[in-house]
This record gives structure tokens, C-alpha cells and sequence, in this order.
């Protein structure tokens, strides 16, 4: 009989529907292997126990009474330290934002209180969601980075603290954390959840990220956070399907198209060769695996991720960085600079760069039926001094285009491999329909050793 | 003012990001930023080396 911190969020929700399993029994559950993992860990920054456990009462006596507000009724969920949560402070892992309390909900966290959750704490995010490293340690090996920037958040979901936890991505600040915690990480569209409430980095890249540890859950908080919202420019009109009823029609063997041009490039050996072992994997179970070529854009996506990134972190910046400069780590205060120093011309010039380069990666991702990757080109550092490299995401932060990481193995030290699925803008749904179809072809279930 | 034409040379364009540096930091500053100078100067030749289609907009919300 597991223990209730180690059910994944659907297996949760269901027990509590179908009331074999209280609320309060999960939220305490939670809250005593926050206890015993997070001293070492450094995982969490902000837990208010008596708040989690009273709104974890409250979904109890509503569930007794057959009353269900939503997917997520009793279900606690994690939310890194940049999403707006009213009344409680959303430091940023910065000393520029130490004492920031907001004065209302993220959207995201508005939609998952109305779905039932409860906001179980406030998860460690290295500074200003950037690349100066945060203390959150990797549960697979101490030693290791657990990538960044949503540390803490993929760093909970891999040590069973909470099952499902928000991140973000501006480059790579999901995908990457959640392959090298061994843990599924799903980046949806642009503008398919909104950023209202959200600390940003960058305006036009910055993703909402989900961290979980299976597909089904991933599509459940997409469920729970996607559709348009009038406060946040850059939501989407689109409609939002049912993303369980999308992953049953998908289920099935796809056409996977591979570049190997610069992913092999880049990846290490071991990387490489375990990115062809699951292709082949999946070609046996009957997927089909065709080689495609990245467009010429391709090659200049990453500088124009960084221009873009930088100029917009100095806009929002500038007035901090006037009398606070000295408060920010080395890493994101150098990167506003670099973003002041950059003429508008250039700024505008990438811009145009990217939207052909969106341009170019629909029309390569429409010949198959999704693209794989590796999700880093090596598992995570040895160093913890970095939050690991960001290459092989950040494109496709950058076009915008929906992606989800899914763990595939283990590295000969040990440590999470993982791919990189991308597919169509607004197709979520057969996206991780196919993640699922992977996921449970390959097979591939696990947890850190020490904390399994 | 940073003075940047589209055919710089990486070295122009980390010469130009640096004074620039040194005109709003001091000097001090612009020495300490010298490896990410010398990134963004890279990122910034690259960037020139593409010319967009005339008839192409920046894409802003996507």
C-alpha cells in the first residue's frame, strides 16, 4: 500500500473522489515528507502548514458531502517562488523581491484553487528564474546540479514532496530540471497558459511550465490552467480541448522524426547513443523514425533567444538595477546589462528573425507527426555552480512551440537521460497523447535512490 | 549610444558593447563584463549575418 505522498496527482484526485482517501491524510502525508527530505534537499522556501491543512479540512467535509469543485478537489499542488499567490510572499529568490507580497493570485494559481487544489508552498527558484544557481540539491546525486530554473519545483516532484508543481521557461527552465530530476515536464504553446501574475523574464518568452511524474498528469494541470485570459497580451484565443480525450485518440505509434544535425552534434557520446537505443526502442513497438533536417533558422535561434531575453529582462529591470544593483546575483545582472547595451534595431531584428524561425519550425514539424531530441546533451552537471545548458530547449521556448520531456534511462553514473518531445502549436493533445504512447512503451519508471 | 553597423566584425561590435559599458559603469565594470562582451557580441554578429525578408514583421506575442 503506498504511502498517499507517493500517488501521482490523478491517483490521488480519483481516491479522493471516490473517498478513499482524505484531503487531510494526503496534505499531512505531504507535509511530513517535506519534513524528512527538506533539510537536505532545500527544495521549498515558503510552506504555510496551517493554511494547507484548514483548506485541506475544508475539501474534506465538501468531498464527504459528494461536492467536487474540480480535477484537482484535495489535491495539493507546488508553485515556484514567481507566481503571484495573495497574501503570501513571492520573493523571486532574489533580495530585490525579498519582502513582495502580492495582493492577488496568479491566474494559474486562481484556476487551480477554483479546480480544488490546494497551494501546498512556495518552491525554490534560482534568482529572478535565471541561471545564478539556486541551493536546491539534486535528489539523484548531491553532487549534481538539479538544473534551473525551477529547481526546487522539479526537484519536489522527483523527491515525492508534492506531485504536480509549477515552473516556467524562458529558455530552458523546465524541460531541463525536469530530465535531469528524471520527471515529465511539459511546456505548452505560447499563450496557451496564461502569464498574468507570473514574475517575468522576458514578455514574449516566458512559458508557464508543468512539472509531474507522468503524462496523464501533465495533461491534467494543462487541463486545469489553459485558456484565454484578457489580463496576460499574449494569451491565445484558441479553444481548449479535452486534452484526456486527445491523448486516448493519440495513444498510438507515431511518425518520429529525428534530427540528428546539431542535437548529435552537441550531445555527448553516451547521450547520442541512448537518444538512437530509444528510437530504436520505439521503432519496434511500431513507431515510424524518419531523419529530418532543421531549417536554416535553426542555426541562429539560440543568439536570437539570448537578445531577446536579455533586452526584455533589462526593460522590466532598469528601475531596480538603478539604486539596487548590487543586491542582484553576478549571472542576472549581467544579463540585463547585456540587454541595456543592445541597440532597438537589433532587438527588432531578432524579432523578425524568430518569427521566421517559427515559420520554418511548423513547416518541419508538420512532416511527422512529432519531433525528438535529447532534452540536454549531457545528463546534469557535475557542478553546482550551473544550472546546465539550455541549447537544446531554448529553440523551442524561442518559436513557441509545445514541448514535453519525458525520463527514458539512466546514465552510467547514475543519473536521469532523457528525450524531448515537440509537435505542433495548439496540439498539446496529441503531443502528449504520443508522450504517453512512449512513456509506456519504454517502460521507464523510477526514483532517486535515496528517496524512492 | 552604441554605434553598430550590419557588417561589423565580432571584435567592432564587443569594442563598441564595451565602451558603452564603461561610459554607464565605469570601467571597473565594463572589465568585469568582459566574457559576457565578448557572448553578446558573438550573438550579435550572428544575428547580422542573417538579412530578414523585406516584407517580414517582428513577431511579438506569437
Amino acid at each position: 500500500m503506498p504511502q498517499p505522498y507517493q500517488l501521482t496527482v490523478s491517483e490521488a484526485a480519483q481516491q479522493i473522489k471516490d473517498k478513499q482517501l482524505s484531503p487531510v491524510e494526503l496534505a499531512q502525508s505531504q507535509l511530513e515528507r517535506i519534513d524528512a527530505t527538506d533539510k537536505e534537499l532545500q527544495a521549498w522556501v515558503t510552506i504555510d502548514r496551517e493554511e494547507v491543512l484548514t483548506t485541506a479540512k475544508q475539501m474534506e467535509d465538501e468531498a464527504k458531502e459528494g461536492k467536487s469543485r474540480g480535477l484537482l478537489h484535495g489535491v495539493a499542488v507546488g508553485l515556484k517562488d514567481i507566481f503571484y499567490t495573495a497574501g503570501m510572499k513571492t520573493a523571486a529568490g532574489s533580495k530585490v523581491y525579498a519582502d513582495f507580497v502580492p495582493d492577488f493570485d496568479a491566474t494559474t494559481v486562481r484556476k487551480i484553487k477554483e479546480a480544488g487544489g490546494i497551494i501546498l508552498g512556495k518552491a525554490v527558484t534560482t534568482e529572478f528564474a535565471t541561471s545564478d544557481p539556486s541551493p536546491t540539491y539534486n535528489p539523484w546525486n548531491l553532487e549534481h546540479t538539479p538544473g534551473g530554473s525551477s529547481s526546487g519545483s522539479s526537484v519536489a516532484v522527483a523527491s515525492k514532496t508534492v506531485g504536480a508543481a509549477l515552473g516556467s521557461q524562458t529558455g530552458g527552465s523546465t524541460c531541463r530540471p525536469a530530465a535531469y530530476n528524471g520527471i515529465v515536464g511539459l511546456k505548452a504553446t505560447y499563450g496557451r497558459i496564461s502569464r498574468y501574475g507570473v514574475v517575468p523574464v522576458s514578455w514574449s518568452l516566458d512559458h508557464v511550465g508543468i512539472l509531474v511524474r507522468t503524462v496523464d498528469d501533465a495533461a491534467l494541470m494543462l487541463q486545469v490552467m489553459s485558456g484565454e485570459d484578457e489580463n496576460d497580451p499574449g494569451s491565445a484565443s484558441e479553444p481548449v480541448p479535452d486534452f484526456r480525450q486527445q491523448i486516448a485518440e493519440h495513444n498510438r505509434p507515431p511518425r518520429i522524426g529525428i534530427p540528428s544535425q546539431y542535437y548529435q552534434d552537441k550531445s555527448t557520446p553516451e547521450v547520442w547513443a541512448h537518444t538512437q537505443a530509444v528510437a530504436k526502442q520505439l521503432a519496434a513497438a511500431g513507431a515510424e523514425i524518419v531523419g529530418i533536417g532543421l531549417p536554416d533558422s535553426f542555426s541562429t535561434a539560440h543568439s536570437v533567444q539570448r537578445i531577446v531575453m536579455n533586452v526584455e529582462c533589462a526593460a522590466y529591470h532598469e528601475q531596480f538595477h538603478v539604486n539596487q544593483a548590487e543586491d542582484y546575483g553576478p549571472r542576472v545582472r549581467a544579463g540585463m546589462e547585456m540587454g541595456m547595451l543592445i541597440p532597438a534595431t537589433k532587438y527588432l531584428q531578432a524579432m523578425r528573425l524568430r518569427r521566421q524561425f517559427r515559420q520554418d519550425m511548423v513547416q518541419m514539424v508538420q512532416q511527422v507527426d512529432v519531433v525528438l531530441t535529447p532534452t540536454t546533451p549531457a545528463p546534469a552537471p557535475r557542478d553546482r555552480n550551473t544550472t546546465g545548458d539550455a541549447s537544446f530547449q531554448a529553440p523551442w521556448t524561442s518559436c513557441g512551440l509545445p514541448t514535453v520531456t519525458i525520463p527514458t534511462g539512466l546514465s552510467e553514473d547514475g543519473m536521469p537521460l532523457a528525450v524531448q518531445l515537440g509537435g505542433l502549436p495548439f496540439e498539446e493533445g496529441k503531443l502528449l497523447g504520443i508522450a504517453k504512447w512512449c512513456e509506456t512503451t519504454l517502460g521507464v519508471q523510477f526514483s532517486p535512490p535515496n528517496y524512492s | 549610444m552604441v554605434n553598430m553597423k550590419p557588417n561589423d566584425s565580432v571584435y567592432d561590435i564587443a569594442v563598441e558593447l564595451r565602451a558603452q559599458a564603461a561610459r554607464l559603469w565605469g570601467e571597473q565594470r565594463a572589465t568585469e563584463l568582459e566574457s559576457y562582451i565578448q557572448t553578446t557580441a558573438f550573438q550579435l554578429w550572428e544575428l547580422g549575418q542573417v538579412t530578414p525578408h523585406r516584407d517580414l514583421e517582428p513577431g511579438f506575442y506569437q
